[in-house]
């Protein structure tokens, strides 16, 4: 949960990027932090396997402007995706104050999704956290590749809460500042 | 105005101000380069002593590395380790969960002061407990 500091007139909030292994979760913040000048954004913290998978959790930290006086800062993690790391995974979400669930598109990673949002949700429970209690948003990523499903079936296999939900094309940045900003528009919205 | 029902930790200036003096003469007392206080999921309620650009980065990387150890303590049947001790050639970091699972972490120099930040961050680290849990009941 947010950390307000009327010291500082500060407001530190955590995002976290879920999903199955290899869905694009490392590739949207290593956009942004590619995108954003320096003076907004610190450094990226990726802690990887020697084959460049996350093992812990990539860290970016933002700061987004001015709310009701108070700066707002940002910090966006992810998690590693892969099965065996549901220990990090769990540890990761600790405090987050909003997600965004990186789903892969693809036909064949309909299931990994399936399985990964019902990992979340079970993650959550164990902070007392549900998926209608905290602020989450739907990112459909891979757009474009070939065999990617449509986006009604993703939507009423994957969003059956409605939530907001993007299209994405992480790689090349489509989809991905929207996706954070309508994450953080959210996370806003809860606290004041 | 802010929803303090959705904020799990509100820093009040009255507050930061206790916890920046206690901080201060710790600083002193261990000759720290600089302490940060790091709150359990990875933010950072504040610092003393010399300024570092890597302060947020720290934080959240101190809160993983300790989340981590606090699982394998479990795995060994412990409730958890409540400090991390990390030796370098030249810098050493001492990390120390107070009872609201916040981390006082303490950057120094010189290992022969190893001892002495033992003693006075667990000297100084129920007051700083005291003091976060004061705020955590302020919402």
């Amino acid at each position: 949960m947010a950390l307000i500091n009327y010291s500082s007139r500060e407001i530190h909030c955590k995002i976290v990027y879920y999903g199955t292994g290899l869905g694009g979760k490392t590739t949207n913040l290593e956009y942004v932090h590619k995108q954003l000048n320096p003076t907004i954004r610190g450094e990226m913290v990726s802690l990887n396997t020697a084959n460049e998978r996350t093992l812990f959790f990539d860290f970016l930290p933002l700061d987004l402007g001015s709310v009701q006086g108070f700066r707002t800062k940002f910090s966006l993690y992810t998690v590693p995706g892969q099965v065996e790391y549901n220990a990090s995974r769990k540890l990761v979400l600790n405090g987050a104050d909003g997600i965004v669930f990186v789903a892969d598109s693809q036909m064949e990673k309909m299931e990994e999704n399936g399985e990964s949002l019902k990992n979340m949700e079970d993650n959550l429970s164990e902070y007392n956290m549900t998926l209608d209690s905290l602020p989450w948003i739907l990112q459909y990523n891979k757009r474009d590749l070939p065999n990617a499903a449509s986006l009604e079936m993703l939507e009423r296999t994957l969003n059956t809460r409605g939530v907001l939900s993007f299209e994405a094309v992480a790689y090349e940045g489509t989809g991905v500042f929207q996706t954070l900003k309508a994450i953080s528009k959210e996370v806003l919205n809860r606290l004041t | 105005m802010l929803n303090p029902q959705l904020t799990s930790l509100i820093v009040t200036t009255e507050g930061l101000k206790t916890i920046t003096n206690i901080l201060n003469k710790l600083k002193d007392e261990t000759k720290a380069r600089y302490i940060i206080l790091v709150e359990k999921s990875g933010q950072m309620i504040t610092s003393v002593g010399e300024e570092t650009p890597f302060s947020m980065p720290l934080s959240a990387l101190v809160a993983g590395a300790f989340a981590s150890t606090r699982e394998i303590a479990k795995l060994l049947g412990e409730t958890e380790f409540n400090v991390m001790f990390q030796q370098g050639k030249t810098r050493n970091i001492y990390i120390y969960s107070l009872k609201t699972q916040d981390l006082l972490t303490v950057v120094f120099d010189e290992s022969p002061m190893l001892g002495i930040v033992k003693l006075k961050t667990k000297q100084v680290a129920d007051a700083l407990g005291d003091e976060i849990s004061s705020m955590l009941h302020k919402k």
